[in-house]
Formats: structure tokens, sequence, C-alpha cells
């Protein structure tokens, strides 16, 4: 790879790197050139449980995935290629009166955006999951129009679009620092030689901060090691994505029939390392085990891990920079990077081409820390945010 | 539990394939039953003398009578969940509805089992594989001094999977039977071995043990048993897990009265009654033996012996006086369930047909890579005769098997390295084959059986550029079955370099477990 030049470049092969790429590619916005230091979505993308879900507990968090799932819902038929959105509901589980107390608002609030989501009694909890071991639970949330994805359907999906489109995909090249001239981004260099380009978009999920600090700015982004695994194909039993809020266990079964599973890391430490523990295993066998007795003859097939870009509100960080222009981010996902993969396409191809923010996109501004409004969401499956 | 006359036992998961005993060391997704209400259950490995009911899993009578999901599966391609249905949401959703009615294996139990506690195990030294390798390094680091001050001799436990000490030569023959001189001299020299190992109060066996992975984050191997479950710990580990044989390609591969050579015998060593005749495909060099075995053991009445070479004439001999019928130079070109079996000769068009009630399989041997790769010892891939070299690994970390199994007529079987000095890399042959060569586009060639991948799907797929491991593994499915690539891993590694002899980084590292566990079994405090 000689000099070249981009008039977008995107750095970063996830999900969000290629849902952004496509969109702008589609809607004609010049060279778009997409790098990775790997090959295609080999990041957190690959790595998930693909859980899709309107049912947050923050106003702009509920706007965005309303929107997400509006495009999730037509994205299969877009993009020529079933991406395996099952609508098959998602069930946060409350089993203290102050997560009933919680569940309940947080459902006022949505039906209040124009969220359907729903609050269930005893009995509806025990009709949709009959394994379930109904000692002390209080109630649920649910919402019918949340559900989950083939993480590596979406993945191959939008890099065929995109490649379609003529965005030209780039693998196994870094970008190792961003380059700027009074202020604003003119090229970024590589480890394939330069790129020069005026707008580049930061889609390097926990490497996000090791990027923009080439050009001095802190991105309080930290990352976490996430495990999961995957139990052998069963017959369909779990109809919903099931969430207990008390243990943070999470499990859903895929069309193939496994049930993928996790829980609360129980390490919870700073790390980017992806090998997988004991301890999870134990830990995660204990809680289905108590939850689902019948499920602890569940073969375990596969455990992983992957990262969470995490923030200290739990809400991603989203639009151009303050100091750097040209400089555009998207990242800080908290492990809900790939349901706002599809909004944040469309939002980014209408902000680059109309040099106006969207609406939606507002709220998650760098600045909010400073200005004192973080968009706090504690719901965040495997963590705790303080 | 064989039943000569119903050799299916179970549905395959995508196209409700009829699927029999196969493997019989639990390394096949073949056997999964439902046994007393617990699904998924690999019945080969079964304990006891107790009689648990058994039920077929993943029959679908509407579907399995017409033989529906077989007659179409040119339309259900890897790949064929995201290239149809999704022109509108409607269609989508019928899709997955239908999709959740015929995926996945057995039902999900009603009952519950109890917790049980997990035994903690501190060693000096722990050996995993108790084959000759594994004896021998247990045996030299038994008598090694251990540190700090080298004052006291190092324990040593031993695990593995089979009930007794040897490894799968000691499965196969277990008296000393007379078909070979070289066999009976081999022999006793493992029972030799075998009883210093035995003699030896320094050294701990824990037998029908599985070792399922090694964690670093409590730097444990983590081990299951039918009874218990233990985590060891150890300074030093030798890593002599061997290998196990794998299906080649071959049209209808998958038929229940296709079996592989070790399981075959194991059936034999329990008196199961088998078939009258059989078909002996042999591609690791033990056909003659395993042939002569069928005829004394398995009181068959007919055996025919095939191999892509030639034969010795030891081998023409042994096989003469049993009147085992060879056919150098030939591949089996298909086998039908009703028991026909189709041979061709190497030289000529035309195939022979043949009646079979089972063609046994002597098949190449996948070395069990997984463990040594989690531990960082190196895996080299070779094609061409895989020589054994030595390479020193990380400290305290040690391999000491080489997989190699050659002819036990003419003398070239080897029989593992023997010093746990010898620390290094596990050798893993992906050569060619003559069956691959043969069947690389054939679409009734399993090359995985537990998601159903044909070769011609897998080699479309490289075509269509999912064209390295991780990428070709997600589209097609292979090597994240219930087997986790132990019948896969080879035919897949040797396709993508018969394809594309550039690429890199064969094999990815394999998650754990390395062989699927309840949950319950580790769900103790
Ligand atoms: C166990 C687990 C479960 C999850 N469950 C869900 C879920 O249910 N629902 C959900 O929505 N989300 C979930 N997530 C989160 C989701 O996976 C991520 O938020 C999402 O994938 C982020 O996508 P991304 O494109 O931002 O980042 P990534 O997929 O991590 O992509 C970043 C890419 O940038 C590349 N890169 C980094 N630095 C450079 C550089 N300097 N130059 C070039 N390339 C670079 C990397 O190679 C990588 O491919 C989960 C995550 C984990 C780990």
């Amino acid at each position: 790879m000689s000099t070249r030049s981009a008039d977008l470049l995107i750095v970063g092969g996830g999900v969000v790197g290629l849902s952004v790429a496509y969109n702008c590619a589609k809607r004609g916005l010049g060279k778009i050139t997409l790098l990775d230091r790997g090959r295609i979505g080999r990041g957190a993308s690959s790595r998930n449980l693909g859980g899709v879900r309107e049912q947050f507990s923050n106003e702009p968090m509920i706007r965005l995935m309303k929107y997400s799932i509006d495009v999730w819902e037509g994205l299969s038929k877009e993009l020529r290629w079933n991406v395996l959105f099952d609508q098959k509901g998602y069930l946060m589980l409350a089993r203290t009166e102050s997560q009933a107390e919680q569940v309940k608002q947080n459902v006022r609030l949505q039906n209040s955006i124009g969220v359907n989501s729903v609050v269930l009694e005893r009995d509806d909890v025990a009709e949709m999951l009959p394994q379930l071991k109904m000692d002390g639970v209080k109630c649920a949330s649910f919402n019918k129009r949340d559900g989950a994805v083939h993480h590596d359907a979406v993945l191959w999906g939008l890099e065929r679009a995109a490649r379609r489109h003529g965005v030209e995909i780039i693998e196994n090249v870094e970008a190792t620092k961003l380059c700027t001239t009074s202020g604003r981004i003119n090229a970024v260099e590589t480890t394939a030689g330069t790129i020069s380009t005026q707008k580049v978009i930061n889609a390097t999920g926990v490497f996000s901060r090791d990027l923009a600090l080439t050009v001095g700015i802190d991105l309080p982004i930290r990352s976490f090691r996430r495990e999961a695994l995957v139990t052998e194909a069963y017959k369909h039993f779990l109809k919903p994505v099931f969430w207990d809020l008390t243990l943070g266990l999470l499990l859903s079964q895929t069309l193939r029939g496994e049930v993928l599973c996790d829980t609360r890391d129980p390490g919870n430490e700073e790390s980017r390392d992806t090998g997988v523990s004991l301890s999870f295993l134990k830990k995660l066998a204990r809680e289905v085990c108590e939850l689902f007795p019948a499920l602890g003859e569940l073969h375990v097939l596969r455990q992983w891990s992957g990262t969470y870009d995490v923030t200290p509100d739990g809400s991603p960080i989203l639009g151009e920079s303050d100091e750097v222009s040209g400089l555009y981010f998207a990242s800080g996902f908290t492990g809900h990077g790939l349901m706002v993969a599809p909004a944040l396409g469309r939002l980014y191809a209408d902000y680059l081409i109309s040099g106006k923010k969207p609406k939606l996109l507002e709220p998650f501004r760098l600045s909010r820390f400073a200005e004192g409004k973080p968009i706090v969401e504690p719901l965040v499956a495997g963590r705790k945010i303080a | 539990m064989f039943d000569p006359e119903k050799l299916t036992i179970s549905r395959s998961s995508k196209l409700h394939r009829p699927r029999g005993y196969l493997c019989g060391t639990g390394m096949c997704p073949n056997c999964m039953m439902r046994v007393d209400g617990v699904p998924n259950v690999r019945v080969c490995t079964l304990v006891g003398n107790k009689k648990p009911r058994l039920e077929i899993q993943n029959h679908i009578r509407l579907l399995d009578t017409f033989r529906l999901t077989q007659k179409f599966s040119g339309l259900l391609k890897p790949g064929f969940q995201y290239t149809h249905f999704n022109d509108s949401r409607g269609m989508s959703n019928l899709f997955y509805g239908f999709l959740k009615r015929f995926t996945g294996l057995g039902r999900v139990a009603t009952t519950s089992k109890l917790k049980r506690s997990t035994e903690r195990l501190e060693v000096d030294n722990l050996v995993i594989g108790g084959g000759v390798s594994g004896m021998n390094a247990a045996l030299k680091a038994s008598n090694t001094k251990v540190s700090p001050n080298g004052s006291r001799q190092g324990s040593v436990l031993l695990v593995d999977t089979y009930g007794a000490l040897g490894g799968d030569i000691v499965q196969r023959w277990q008296t000393t039977m007379g078909y070979s001189e070289l066999l009976r001299t081999k022999i006793e020299e493992v029972q030799a071995v075998i009883s210093k190992v035995i003699a030896n109060e320094r050294i701990k066996c824990l037998m029908n043990t599985r070792v399922v992975g090694y964690y670093k984050d409590e730097n444990t191997f983590l081990a299951i048993s039918e009874r218990s479950t233990f985590e060891i710990r150890a300074k030093n580990v030798f890593v002599a897990s061997g290998g196990h044989e794998v299906l080649p390609l071959f049209p209808n591969n998958d038929s229940p009265r296709v079996m592989l050579s070790l399981g075959a015998q194991i059936l034999m060593n329990q008196r199961a009654r088998l078939p009258q005749s059989a078909v002996v495909l042999d591609l690791n060099g033990l056909g003659p033996l395993v042939a002569a075995d069928l005829v004394e053991r398995g009181k068959m009445s007919s055996v025919k012996l095939t191999r892509t070479e030639g034969f010795s004439t030891e081998e023409i001999d042994l096989c003469n006086q049993r009147s085992i019928e060879i056919l150098p130079k030939s591949i089996v070109s298909n086998v039908k369930n009703s028991g026909s079996v189709y041979i061709k000769s190497l030289k000529e068009e035309d195939q022979k047909k043949y009646d079979a009630g089972l063609v046994v399989v002597c098949g190449r041997y996948q070395p069990n890579f997984e463990l040594a790769l989690q531990l960082g010892i190196n895996l080299r891939l070779v094609t061409g005769t895989a020589e054994v070299r030595i390479l020193q690994g990380a400290a305290g970390v040690n391999a000491v098997s080489a997989t190699a199994v050659g002819s036990l007529v003419n003398g070239s079987y080897g029989l593992g390295s023997s010093s746990p000095e010898e620390s290094g890399q596990i050798i893993f042959d992906i050569t060619t084959d003559e069956y691959m060569r043969h069947f690389a586009k054939s679409s009734d060639s399993y090359v995985c059986l537990c998601e159903d991948v044909t070769a011609k799907d897998m080699y479309d797929s490289i075509e269509m550029g999912y064209d390295y491991v991780e990428s070709l593994k997600r589209y097609t499915g292979c090597l994240t079955g219930p087997c986790q690539g132990k019948q896969c891993a080879l035919n897949t590694a040797s396709m993508l370099n018969m394809m594309n002899p550039k690429t890199s980084g064969l094999l990815t590292t394999p998650r754990q477990p390395l062989y699927p566990l309840p949950l319950w079994s580790v769900a103790s405090e």
C-alpha cells in the first residue's frame, strides 16, 4: 500500500465500522476506505451474544435503540442477506423489591417514549420460562420487539454490501497515528504507508483510546474482559433472551439450538486478554443450576471471551471531536455496540453528508462528562456500572 | 448395547441422516442419545452394567420416513440461512419458526442431578495420557528429584480416559494374539511398562478420567470422570495424549455401516455380536491385523481388505491364512446403507460391488493436539511422512507423544517417544490422501458429521473466500459441533492446505472444555 487518499477513512472493521462504511458508501459519500489491523470482525463483533433490545433505563439510549430496531427489522431485505434477527423478546427478571421497583419504573419510561415493553407478573414469567425455579421471583419486564441476531451473519451481510457499494476494505493494516494540521485531520499513518484524508471515524473498540491519544485526546474508555460460553444444541425450549438482574446471568438459545450463556465476570479487572477462566465456568454453572435446576444437564461446548469498551456512565461516545475536526468517535459501547450499529450507520451517513449532527446522537457527545451530564445506564449485561 | 440388526442409533443434526456407532471412544457425535431422560449422552462411553432407557434423538417421523431433508439437501447448503427468506419480516419470521421447530438435538431434561463435590489434587508431575509415551514419562519423572533442595522424589499423577493403562494398543488387543510375531513382542513390551508403572508407588493413576482443559486463571487442569470432578495443579506436565482415528472422505462415509477400527475392536473386547462380513479400509497400516482380528475374534466369515497402496509378503501371508481377500491399489468409492460397498481400482475406471455388513476404517490418526496448543506447545504441520523432531517447550511443559501408527506387521509402528526430557512439538500430518484427492468435490462425502458439512460444501466455501480456518468454521459450522473438531480437523486442515498451500495459522487454539461436560459437574461451591 503506497500513499493514498480517501474521502472517508474508517479505522476498525467491526460491526460499527462496517455499518458506517456501508451506509456512507450507499449514500454516495465518495471514496471510502476501511482498515483493520487484523481480519474483518475479529474484535468484539464476532464474540458477542447477539442481544438486541430497547429496554434501557435512560431516554437517549431508548430512543437510539428504538430507531435501531426499526432499521434491524428491514436490514435483511436491505442487505439481501438474512441476518437472522429473531424478535423472540427479551425478559429481565427481578427477584428483589428494589429491582421490581426499578423494572416498573423503566417500563414506565420506555412506554412514555413509545416502546411497548410490559411488566410480567409471576404467573406470566412461569409460563414463559417453564424451567425457571420460581422461588423469590417478583416480576419481570418484557419487550417483544427485542430479540437476537446472529453476529457473523450481520458482519458478512454488511461486508458484502459495503464491497458492492465500492468500499475499499484493507485487512491486516493498522492505523498507528492520526495526523492533523491546524486542528484538522489531514492524514492517518498506517503500518503500510500514509493515507491522506479529511475525515476519520475511530471505530476501533477497546483500542479507540490508544488511537485518540495520538492526537492528545484521552477518551474515558477502559477495556474489560467479558466471558461467555455456548452449549451443545438442544430442541428449542427457551423462548426469549433471559437476563436475571440479580446475578447478571444471561441465556439465549440460538436458531441452531445452542444456548449462549454469560454472567458477570468474577474477576472484573481491566484487561485486553481474551483467554477463558475456570472461575467463570464454575460461577456460571452454579447460577444456572440454582435458577434452572434441570438445565444443569446442558453440556458446555465451548468457552470464549471478548472485550467490552467501557465508559464511566455505560453509554457510548459518539460524534465529532471538539478539539480535532474531522475526527469522529464511535466507541465506548459498553456491551451494546452490535445492537446500535445499524442505527449508527444511518445516522453517521446523514451526519457526514449534511454536516448537521442528528438529534439522536447529540446526547452522546464526549463533552457530556465535563458538563456533568452523564447518561447513566445501569442495565449492562455482565458488569455493574457504578 | 450394539445391535447388528439395528445399526441406526441417532439422526444427524441438519439432514437427519441415519448414524450409528462409529468411534467407540467419545470422539464423534454419532452415538448421542437420550439416556434415562438425559439428552445428548454419548452412549459409547457409558460404564456399568445397568440397562438404561435409550431413546433416539432428533428423529422426526414426518421428515425421516420420506428422507425429506436428505432429498432436499441441495437447498440446505452452508449459508442457505443467510441467502433465503430475507425479503420480508413475515417470511423471515416464518423461517425462524421453522428452524426452531427442526433444529437442535435432544429435548432438555426435566429432572436435575445433584451437585457433586470437586476433588483438588496437587502433584509434582502430571502426565496426561497412559499410553507408552505417557507411562515412560511417568516412570522417568518419578525418578527425578524435585527442587528446591532435590532431596525428594517427585509424585506423579497419570490420567487417562481409558479404564486400563497402555493406550490404544491395549484397547485394540487386550490379549496377546498370534497374528504377528511383532505384535506379540510389542504388546509384551507395553505390558512390561505397565507392570513397572503399577509397581511404582510414586505413580498414581486416575483412570476413566478425561482432562478437559487447562485453565490459566487458576493454573489448573480440569478433569472429569463419571463419578468425580478433579482440579489438578502440577509443577510439571507431560502431554502424551496421543491421537485418534478419523474418517476419510468417500461417498456415504457417514453410513451406520461404517465404523472406525478401534471402535470395532472395542466392541469385540466387549464381546458384542458383529455382522458376518466386512470390508476393511486401511489408511494407517493396521488393516491386515484388524482384518485378522475380525476373522478370529469377530467370527466374520467374509473379510476384504483394501488399501491405496500395495501389501508386503508378510501381510499377504497373514491374510491368506485367514481367507481375507486383499484389494491393493484401490479405494472404497461408495457405501450404501443396504450393505453394498463399491470398490474401485485406482488404475481402472470400473468399480466392483461387494456385500458387506460393515466397513471398518483404519483411519489416519489425528493428534489430540488441543491441550498442547492451550499450553503453548508448538504444533508442527507437515506434509509427507511425519518425522519426529524434538524442540524445547516452555518450562515445565512437555509434549512427549508423537502420534505415529504404522504397520505392525512390517515393523514401522511408532510407539511414541519415551523421554520426559524430550519436550517439544506435536506433529500434525496434513498430507492430502488419496481419498481427499478423489472426493474433495463430492456432495455426499462428509467432512463434518456434527453439522453435516460435505466435502463439496467445504470446497465451495473455500472458493467463495472463506479460506482461512476461522472464517470457514463460522461459515460452514465445521469444527463447531459437539465433537469439537475431533473428526474434522484433519480433513479441514488438509483440504485448506490442498486448495491454498499458503494458508497460515492453520488451526486456532481450541477453547475449553475440550470435551463437552454437563454444567452440574462443575457447579459445586
Ligand atoms: C461476551 C460479549 C457479549 C456481548 N453481547 C452483546 C450483545 O448481546 N448485544 C450487543 O449489542 N453487543 C454485545 N457485545 C458488545 C459488542 O460485541 C460490541 O459492542 C461491538 O462488537 C463493538 O463493535 P465495534 O465495531 O465497535 O468494535 P470491534 O468489533 O471490537 O472492532 C474494532 C476493530 O478495530 C480494529 N482495530 C483496533 N485498533 C486498530 C487500529 N489501530 N488500526 C486498525 N484497526 C484497528 C480491531 O482489529 C477490531 O476489528 C458483547 C461483547 C462481548 C465481548
